[in-house]
């Protein structure tokens, strides 16, 4: 393709997702600023038979996961058989006493799980999975379709799997993990408002399912019921699509200075009366302290070999794994255990040595709190960049739906670490997106 | 229909109701400098001002309109920057805009996608301008543009959206708003606090709104080419087939509440009725009889702001207790 037309076609879809306001919102220490994310218009070719692998490895791990979340809020074999230690749970600060011997639908937590993949010389590997209240799903039909309009007999010609059949199977799951599994539930999508980073995409997804886009203020809890304000009068709620983090969702069970979350939702929600997804307490899953024990839960409650591997990562709460990490900061990754969003991390080869130094101070004080991972040589994919093609890394965000049965469309939102050199991905930090096109043989 | 998206719709209804009003206002105010005398320019904008309960900017309040044309230029584009382009008038048609589009962001799911879009496309024109922008050449033709941009957004929102009830709070929203403008305006103008011109007649002052409520031709059908006071305030009092008369909004209000389902605050529900049967009833028999228009006008006003209150309470603000509960 001529470089102008590529470039036409660049400024036509940036322009389509100014025009339709396809945003986050950013923050600084004065102000929230709405941003429109960055897209790159060149996709992200996956052939189908590595999404199979992909797809198939994910399900696994979210089944797995599913069993970890029930055993571990009800008998905790699998800390009783030693196979996961019991402090690691216990210190999680999302393992949450208020779920022991809560049962949900079909025994399902997770029912949206997001896991980042990445692309290294030996295979794909999950970098982590999002198990709270994963986003990025409206940016990757948002960029599908942003896409595909613009080159429509390139995207015609490759045999593209779609994606977005995704509300409908988001539909699906949500009547699923509802009690009465009545064939029109009454949805809710608690968002915690206008100002939340990820509020397009509440907006986008309660349209896609039909749902009422409610916020705390939105919902009442009377006799063990939740009802949604309407302009007819209160009406009952059966599932409630939560973006909201467990902390915040009910003030009387736990932040009692919440002033997004809805008093008694925890209590209606023990009753059987309304389902929460995710449930409550899904965050001790994907701790970084846990996530290192995947595979062994695979093992352990599928009797299967995990078909999607971790990336290598050391435990700084391990003293060998603590020194180790010590000695390479200058090779390794260094995150905190619950952070997220790319925020708190080090990157030890782009840091100077003070950087490095104040970070080993923290890493002594709080050994616990870090896990450290080798520099992935992360897969690059071309984007159109200041008129030219130029490599950029890349990741994947895949999106499992998990109710009486497990979904997956054939795609993902592929992050971007725009500026050069960098291995960020986070929209917060500068990543972008792009489309990923599954394609067919 | 969430009560707070309801609420959301209506209030995006009235914040480009007023985007519109306002652009109309300026757009004559904007073309009246071009050949006005200083005194009916300055009246032009304390009217402006006056109706939206506002002070103008500090500078031209002290000065109090100068009146030589020079001066009276300048002020002119602080004023017009003030109501234009200042984030801090709530009633500026920049931050019109962003409340409209700010009540959008949170209805999205509930308005079509060319609804968004055209309303998106309009925030970002207002957005990225800048009064020294317009003011280079044809600043008249950005209000008339802006106008433009709002009738396209109800346009869209005719042929587009479902005839919910989201449907009949966005065009209730429009209609009170419509009421309130258009009833605060005509009560300043009908006043006779404001000292009369030299040639000792208003005409021109009314004239002024007859063109910016697109009325002059419906004017003369009427009542012919000679311009009075007294009949062009009948005609966008009462008269019922003028879209930009108060009659027309209270029509269109009354038949909106009552479109409406039975509100959660059953009471406040029938008080919002009995408050448009009434504004209705007041313009249609009493209004053509009164000795003093004035206080009829303020009395009109005063009732559509009793009207939206009770609008709030009924459907947006009830309390829990008083609602019934639907399984």
């Amino acid at each position: 393709m001529p470089p102008e037309r590529m470039a036409a076609i660049q400024e036509r879809v940036t322009r389509s997702f100014t025009n339709e306001g396809i945003s986050f919102t950013l923050y600084d220490e004065d102000e929230a600023t709405e941003r429109i994310i960055p897209i790159d218009a060149i996709p992200r070719v996956v052939p189908h038979d590595e999404w199979l692998t992909i797809e198939s490895g994910l399900k696994q791990r979210v089944s797995a996961l599913n069993r970890f979340l029930h055993d571990v809020y009800h008998d905790a074999q699998i800390v009783k058989d030693g196979v996961i230690p019991v402090d690691i749970v216990k210190s999680c600060p999302q393992y949450r006493l208020e779920m022991h011997r809560v049962t949900t639908p079909n025994d399902v937590y997770v029912g949206i799980c997001g896991s980042d993949i990445v692309r290294t010389n030996d295979g794909y590997r999950v970098l982590e999975d999002n198990l709270r209240v994963p986003s990025g799903v409206s940016y990757m039909i948002a960029n599908r379709r942003a896409v595909k309009s613009n080159m429509p007999r390139i995207f015609r010609q490759n045999n593209v799997m779609e994606v977005e059949q995704y509300g409908r199977y988001l539909f699906e799951t949500l009547r699923e993990l509802t009690w009465t599994q009545t064939s029109e539930p009454s949805i809710a999508l608690l968002t915690p408002g206008i100002f939340n980073a990820a509020f397009y995409e509440h907006v986008f997804l309660a349209h896609e399912i039909g749902a009422a886009l409610v916020e705390g203020q939105d919902l009442v809890v009377n006799d063990g019921f939740v009802y949604m304000r309407t302009t007819t009068g209160l009406r009952k709620v059966d599932v409630i699509y939560r973006r909201l983090d467990d902390d915040f969702i009910d003030p009387l069970t736990f932040r009692r200075d919440s002033a997004l979350g809805v008093p008694g939702l925890m209590h209606a929600f023990k009753l059987g009366n309304v389902s929460l997804v995710n449930a409550p307490g899904t965050g001790v899953a994907d701790d970084k302290s846990v996530y290192v024990y995947v595979p062994d839960m695979i093992r352990y409650y599928l009797s299967e070999e995990p078909i999607l591997q971790n990336v290598d990562t050391f435990m700084c709460r391990r003293p060998k794994d603590l020194e180790y990490t010590l000695d390479n900061l200058d090779k390794l990754v260094v995150k905190t255990v619950g952070g997220s969003g790319g925020y708190g991390m080090l990157i030890g080869p782009q840091a100077t040595i003070k950087e490095r130094s104040d970070y080993a101070q923290g890493i002594r004080d709080d050994p616990e709190n870090f896990i450290a991972q080798p520099l992935l040589e992360l897969s690059r994919s071309p984007c159109w960049i200041d008129g030219a093609l130029r490599p950029r890394c890349v990741d994947l965000r895949p999106f499992i739906l998990q109710g009486a049965e497990t979904r997956i469309v054939s795609g993902a939102f592929c992050r971007v670490a725009l500026p050069e050199g960098s291995y960020v991905v986070n929209s917060s930090q500068g990543g972008g997106g792009k489309d990923v096109w599954v394609v067919r043989d | 229909m969430l009560a707070r998206s309801a609420e959301c719709l209506y209030w995006m209804g009235r914040y480009l109701e007023r985007t519109e009003h306002l652009c109309q206002l300026l757009g004559v105010q904007i073309g009246a400098l071009i050949d006005r005398p200083v005194r009916e320019l300055t009246f032009g904008w304390h009217r402006i001002y006056k109706h939206l309960r506002e002070t103008p900017p500090s500078s031209s309040q002290k000065e109090e309109f100068s009146f030589t044309d020079d001066e009276s230029l300048a002020d002119a584009y602080t004023l017009t920057d003030d109501l234009t382009f200042e984030p801090n008038n709530k009633y500026s048609i920049w931050s019109c805009f962003a409340q409209s589009r700010e009540n959008a962001r949170q209805v999205r799911h509930c308005i079509s996608e060319d609804m968004w879009s055209s309303l998106n496309l309009s925030y970002l024109r207002v957005r990225d301008a800048t009064l020294a922008d317009i003011w280079q050449d044809e600043p008249e033709q950005f209000y008339v543009d802006l106008v433009r941009d709002v009738n396209t957004f109800f346009g869209m929102a005719s042929v587009s959206m479902y005839r919910d009830e989201g449907w009949d709070f966005l065009q209730l929203g429009k209609t009170i708003e419509h009421l309130q403008l258009r009833v605060n305006l005509l009560a300043i103008q009908s006043q006779d606090s404001i000292p009369l011109p030299s040639d000792g007649t208003r005409d021109f002052e009314w004239t002024s709104i007859l063109n910016a409520y697109r009325a002059s031709g419906a004017y003369q059908q009427n009542y012919g080419v000679d311009i009075s006071a007294d009949d062009a305030l009948d005609m966008l009092v009462s008269n019922a087939d003028l879209p930009n008369s108060l009659m027309y909004a209270i029509t269109r209000t009354d038949e909106r509440i009552r479109d409406l389902d039975i509100a959660p605050d059953a009471k406040s529900g029938d008080s919002a009725l009995r408050f448009s049967g009434r504004l209705k009833s007041l313009v249609a028999h009493e209004w053509p009889d009164t000795d003093d228009r004035t206080r009829m006008l303020v009395l009109i006003g005063n009732l559509a702001d009793r009207l939206h209150d009770q609008i709030a309470e009924a459907w947006f603000n009830y309390r829990n207790e008083n609602a019934s509960r639907q399984f």
